[in-house]
């Protein structure tokens, strides 16, 4: 059969802890280290056959690990040194729910989930076993107190019965807190004892102090319930980490007041379970469901001193600048040395950052009341416009300190103006003046960007209906970004030549910002676009060819997105407003990078690259105050890794051709309604998800590449998508949905739980069938010239929900076969229901005068194979009148069917060849052919992958092997003549790859 | 999800609403009794985790009324740790049922006499972590079993709600040793996208060489210590990593396979009738003062 090997495995983290620069983290079945400096993964051991690793203690050079019912005592020395460490694995009786050494680390303790401590050597002998007599209520959560070699406390979360706090020496309960309401999930102490910190089912944090037994205060904040709970920086402080996936850092005052002073969001949909501080460095690791392990800098805000200042206007006058009462800020830019701004009265200010002095550089009196102030960094230039077609350039030494040229601009074209757009472009000022009169040209200039001289105007007559709001420059194409998400396209070498105007580009309204990406072989043009609904797309634009193509459409998650960029590192960023918040997201990896509460999208504002790569500046007014806050990249790796989906991942597939070197693209569809496009390396299973898209609205079903092109999904809400990849570009895959499936209510509720597809040959036309909760049955043609979806053929099969579909074309016949939740296989002959003639087992050209039947036949075929719904089924050709259906049942079963085409009557009858029943301990979820449909490989909810020689037609049971992803529920595979690389989803996914033997 | 869209998306939770059940799994025990007949001729039953008390109305019907025989002496006793409703026909008790004094009460109501029947539908919240969800839940089941124990008739009948998760196969072995057939039994009324099944153990024969004893010290896994079943066994040294012994049960699906499926979206829910109100009232969820903050716009971002 061959060699299976895993390559990788990405799943929840449970546990993660800090020891000298590195990262320690449980991970499924393995502890994980890491560089956090270097962000390095410096070695994966395998500590537990089966179990997950919980929970890391770590004395001296020895560390304790627990997970489950199991636990290990490794020197920690192996970690880094042995790959598998499962011959150390010892088993508990009881579930292990918090272990450390004693203070002299001759023994260790362990705390089972039945609050009982086990004290044993450090071969796991048990020297004695304590509890507090009459408390039994099962435990959520507990930690172990190591106070000296003498005294050690115990802190048990109970399901029940709130926090119980007892001492292990005596047995006796010190205290008993049941101020919480539901079970504890978590129970800190601090470390000089004063303080234990609980969480609970209700949501909020209590602090107790352990002197006097009572409640201090209750800390509320997370909108869903709290795992895991620390204290740092000296006990003054305490982080907590959520369902809700952010990660909160709340003080503690004196008087033991919880006080929260910062949130984080940091992991996906959902749940944080671990963290750790490093209190030297003042930085937190987190772990999550979705697999990623976080670095956060909690000093992020502080580090250097210099990240925020605020200004009021008193503040401004007291540096010598003369301010008239009731004169304002009207407008700013950031330059490299610091900030300038224009007032009401028309007085120029200047910031330098160095010196963090205000002075007023001059006064014209044309800029009062109205102004508009933009500018260009890299040519140390900023530029004031008003209504009156007026502008007023500066252009300043790299040092702020001189003004190098003025000059002075009226554009007489425009009888109005009250927008003029500014970029810099190859050591040249560009500028886009724009007037509100529809008669109005518009007006592009470029001139010099050092001496300001050589000024050009470029004369355009505007679009109907277009207001500017962005532009990019492209060689000599101007693109134009407007209020109403529609692009205009000039050309500065003709400008005669009618702008090519591409109207409602995105589903929102004013486009914010425009950049190009790069060009291909093709010399298609690429460029990002985003608006402020929240909407983001790349398009690719031909100038010679006069052509675009949308290649990706997408959503941020929620609120106000001001833009969007490549990052140095290829990381799309993404920047606008969330309620009162500025925030700064990386759209690629899913985390926040920064946030700013200040205040909401409703104020003057500037984000802006300060100095260098990664290094921003956020300037915004609040209350009348300028407020600067500098956000510098990041001293820490901010990912050690970026994991996948934070729920079960319902689907997975593979594209067959491979995308660059070695690497694949494959989709992953999640119960948490997002699909990810991601990049694999087939070498050594490294994932790099590069989009994550937000296009379905509720839980998915499935979904599948029907070719190199094309990839279709489907979910509840009727949602079914056709998506197209383009792989042109060296930057990234590009996907978006060019077609919808039409849905049969306005307000559709039914799911469709699968579909499947007949290529016409030669075209990107398709046959599409689609499967419903409600026992319905669709035959669609996609007509790729029209690109819509055509209506075939309808019917229903009983009223039971139907979980599978296939399309079978045998010779000249094309057979429907369902799997509804009554574990039969049912099957229609639909030869004459199809707008095509069928040969050689291909759909190849049309029928030209068709009948339409629009209802579906009666059933050719149906019989029991399952005693419960088959859950997922392979179909394999073996001639051109029998195939074999392969399939998984909740019934625990697996079977092969046979079903036979008599060619003379087209009548077509099945059978059960081989059956196995116990086929698995739980729901077989997923089957799937590999090693060229030899061996048949089944996933179940027990966590086994089996595979099974099917090269007779008949289930012979070859191996299993144990997955640590729970909730096991897809598989996909590509195979080459070599061998297979095998992906295995559920929470979690896993890579593995089957070599053959020659 | 509103409360028609509801109805239609789950034909039996609008059946139950219909019929006056508590909650829509009264059609799972309904179904496995379909299957099995294990309440054709049952005198005293045990409902545990029993809230909001769906399972004690089915059994209630199907003892006093299905069957007016004998009514005198048959007894039906329902335990939680939550308050219960009164049911026609049921003791209620508000107790855990881990602590000997439980078991004096329910032997006290039956005087005496074993119990024919012990169900459990119980289930804890789960968290997400899978593998300790389903520790959990077959450490409510070896609670419930161990009561089950201690005042189930010899050839007696129990019933309980499983996961059918990565360590079933291991409960599956254990429960053999005290039955003589365990069948993994999944209701039509049980939705198939989710793992829950329910384990029917025909046949009660306790070990003649074990004494089930209730001990306020002792925990569940105590409890099972010299009953050989299997369960690991807490000696002087923790043991190296064994697979333990892990059988598969037989499977059946009941309900008929042309019952409702709970799967299904059904259409046939007239367009204008009126949504009815659940039978049971919603609990106080513990997270309920953290969701009035939440409506008062108190967990917010803003710190």
């Amino acid at each position: 059969m061959g060699q299976l090997r895993q390559l990788s495995h990405t799943g929840p983290s449970v546990c993660v802890k800090f020891h000298g620069k590195y990262v320690l983290a449980g991970y499924g079945v393995f502890v994980h280290v890491y560089d956090y400096e270097s962000g390095e993964l410096i070695s994966i051991s395998r500590i537990f056959h089966r179990n997950k690793v919980h929970g890391l203690a770590i004395r001296g050079e020895s560390i304790l690990i627990y997970g489950a019912r199991s636990v290990s005592l490794l020197n920690l020395d192996s970690l880094w040194q042995n790959a598998d460490n499962t011959r150390f694995e010892k088993l508990c009786h009881e579930w292990v729910i918090s272990g450390e050494h004693s203070m002299d680390g001759s023994s260790v303790f362990l705390l089972t989930s039945y609050n009982k401590v086990l004290c044993c050597d450090l071969s796991f002998k048990v020297l004695r076993t304590k509890a507090v007599y009459g408390e039994r209520s099962i435990l959520y959560s507990g930690t172990i107190n190591v106070v000296s070699q003498d005294k050690v406390l115990v802190n048990a979360g109970t399901v029940m019965d709130g926090v119980l706090v007892w001492d292990l020496e005596t047995e006796k309960t010190l205290h008993h807190f049941t101020d919480h309401e539901g079970s504890i999930f978590y129970v800190a102490a601090s470390t000089n004892g004063r303080y234990a910190a609980s969480c609970s089912d209700d949501r909020s944090i209590k602090l107790w102090d352990l002197h006097s037994g009572c409640l201090v205060s209750t800390g509320w904040g997370h909108t869903a319930r709290i795992w895991n709970l620390k204290f740092f920086d000296n006990d003054s402080k305490l982080i907590s980490v959520s369902e809700d996936c952010t990660s909160r850092v709340w003080e503690i005052s004196e008087e033991g007041v919880l006080v929260q002073k910062s949130i984080h969001e940091l992991h996906q949909t959902k749940n944080i379970w671990g963290v750790d501080v490093n209190n030297e460095k003042m930085i937190a690791v987190t772990s999550g469901n979705d697999g990623r392990i976080k670095i956060t800098d909690l000093n992020l805000r502080t580090k250097s001193g210099s990240e925020s200042s605020v200004f009021s206007l008193d503040d401004i006058s007291q540096h010598g600048v003369e301010l008239r009462p009731n004169e304002i800020l009207k407008g700013f830019y950031w330059l490299r040395f610091g900030l300038l701004a224009m007032t009401s009265e028309g007085q120029v200010l200047k910031f330098d950052q160095k010196t963090e002095r205000w002075t007023s550089i001059m006064t014209d009196s044309r800029f009062t009341s109205y102004s508009a102030t933009s500018g260009v960094q890299e040519l140390d230039m900023v530029v004031f416009s008003n209504s009156r077609c007026e502008l007023l350039i500066l252009k300043f030494s790299k040092d702020g300190d001189e003004v190098l040229e003025t000059k002075q601009l009226h554009i007489n074209e425009l009888s109005k103006s009250t927008n003029c757009l500014v970029r810099g472009y190859d050591s040249n000022l560009f500028l886009v003046m724009e007037s509100p009169n529809p008669n109005d040209p518009l007006i592009c200039l470029r001139m010099n960007g050092t001496t300001l001289q050589h000024e050009k105007r470029f004369h355009f007559h505007k679009p109907k209906n277009f207001t500017a709001s962005s532009f990019v420059l492209y060689e000599n194409f101007v693109v134009l970004g407007s209020r109403t998400s529609t692009l205009a396209i000039f050309n500065i070498k003709d400008c005669k030549e009618e702008a090519t105007v591409l109207r409602k580009i995105l589903p929102g309204d004013t486009i914010t910002s425009i950049d190009f990406v790069e060009r291909n072989s093709e010399n298609d043009c690429l460029f990002s676009v985003s608006d402020r609904d929240g909407f983001y797309c790349f398009i690719s634009i031909n100038f010679s060819k006069r052509t675009h193509k949308m290649l990706l459409q997408n959503r941020i998650s929620k609120g106000f997105l001001e833009g969007g960029h490549y990052n140095a590192q290829g990381d799309f960023i993404t920047y606008g407003f969330k309620s009162n918040l500025f925030y700064v997201f990386n759209e690629t990896k899913h985390y926040e990078i920064f946030s700013e509460q200040c205040g909401g999208a409703h104020r003057q504002w500037r984000y802006l690259p300060n100095f260098g790569l990664d290094e921003f500046i956020l300037i915004y007014i609040k209350a009348s105050s300028i407020h600067f806050r500098k956000i510098h990249k990041p001293v820490y790796p901010e990912i050690l890794r970026n994991g996948l989906h934070g729920r079960e991942i319902r689907d997975i597939c593979i594209r067959t051709e491979p995308y660059r070197q070695d690497k694949t693209v494959f989709c992953s569809a999640s119960e948490d309604t997002t699909i990810k496009l991601n990049v694999l390396n087939a070498k050594d299973g490294e994932i790099r998800t590069v989009w994550t898209f937000r296009k379905h609205t509720s839980g998915l079903q499935r979904c599948k590449f029907i070719n190199n092109k094309f990839m279709i999904s489907s979910a509840a809400r009727e949602e079914l998508y056709l998506w197209e990849l383009t792989d042109t570009f060296m930057s990234n895959p590009y996907m978006t949905v060019i077609c919808a499936l039409p849905s049969s209510s306005k307000i559709p509720d039914l799911r469709i739980m699968d579909f499947a597809y007949e290529i016409i040959e030669g075209t990107d036309d398709f046959i599409l069938t689609t499967v419903y909760s409600d026992s319905a049955i669709k035959v669609w043609l996609y007509n790729s010239d029209e690109n819509a979806f055509e209506l075939l053929v309808s019917g229903k099969y009983q009223t039971c929900c139907l979980l599978n579909v296939a399309l079978v074309a045998l010779d000249t016949q094309l057979v429907l076969v369902v799997s509804p939740t009554d574990g039969h296989l049912v099957s229609w002959n639909l030869t004459q229901h199809i707008p095509y003639v069928i040969q050689n087992n291909k759909l190849v050209k049309k029928i030209e005068a068709f009948q339409p039947q629009v209802h579906l036949p009666d059933i050719s075929e149906r019989i029991a194979v399952h005693s419960a719904g088959i859950k997922s089924f392979e179909v394999k050709k073996i001639t051109e009148d029998r195939f074999f259906i392969y399939t998984g049942g909740d019934d625990n079963a697996v079977a092969i069917s046979e079903f036979v085409l008599d060619k003379g009557n087209k009548t077509i009858q099945g059978h059960v060849r081989s059956f196995i029943g116990a086929g698995a301990a739980s729901t077989i979820t997923s089957v799937k052919l590999i090693q060229h449909d030899m061996t048949l490989l089944t996933a179940s909810v027990d966590q086994v992958i089996r595979y099974y020689d099917v090269s007779s037609g008949v289930l012979i049971l070859k191996n299993k092997f144990y997955t640590t992803n729970a909730d096991t529920g897809c598989i996909d595979s590509l195979s080459s003549t070599a061998g297979s690389l095998i992906l295995i989803g559920g929470v979690g996914l896993s890579v593995w790859t089957l070599e053959y033997n020659q | 999800m509103g409360k028609s869209s509801k109805d239609k998306r789950d034909l039996y939770y609008r059946k139950a609403k219909e019929e006056g059940y508590r909650a829509r799994s009264a059609f799972k025990l309904l179904q496995l009794d379909e299957q099995f007949h294990f309440l054709d001729n049952v005198t005293r039953v045990v409902d545990l985790c029993a809230a909001p008390g769906s399972w004690s109305q089915v059994l209630s019907r199907r003892l006093f009324e299905d069957n007016v025989d004998n009514k005198a002496s048959k007894r039906i006793v329902a335990v939680d740790l939550q308050p219960m409703f009164p049911i026609d026909n049921v003791t209620t008790i508000q107790a855990d049922i881990t602590h000997p004094k439980t078991l004096n009460k329910i032997m006290d109501l039956f005087e005496g006499e074993k119990a024919d029947f012990v169900c459990s539908d119980g289930a804890p919240d789960v968290t997400g972590l899978h593998d300790l969800d389903e520790y959990v839940q077959q450490q409510l089941i070896l609670s419930a079993l161990q009561l089950t124990t201690c005042l189930l008739r010899k050839g007696g009948v129990f019933v309980a709600k499983i996961f059918r998760g990565r360590d079933i196969d291991m409960l599956y072995s254990q429960l053999s040793f005290l039955f003589e057939r365990v069948v993994c039994a999944k209701p039509r009324s049980s939705r198939g996208t989710s793992l829950e099944s329910f384990i029917v153990c025909l046949g009660y024969r306790p070990p003649s060489n074990w004494k089930p004893r209730l001990d306020v010290n002792m925990s569940v896994e105590d409890f099972f210590q010299g009953c050989d079943i299997g369960r690991l066994t807490l000696n002087d040294e923790l043991p190296s990593y064994c697979e333990e012994p892990r059988s598969i049960a037989e499977f059946i699906s009941c309900g008929g396979l042309d019952s409702f499926d709970s799967d299904a979206t059904y259409h046939d829910v007239p367009a204008n009738s009126t949504a009815l109100d659940p039978v049971q009232p919603p609990t106080n969820p513990p997270y309920k003062r953290a969701l009035e903050l939440k409506r008062q716009g108190k967990l917010t971002r803003a710190v």
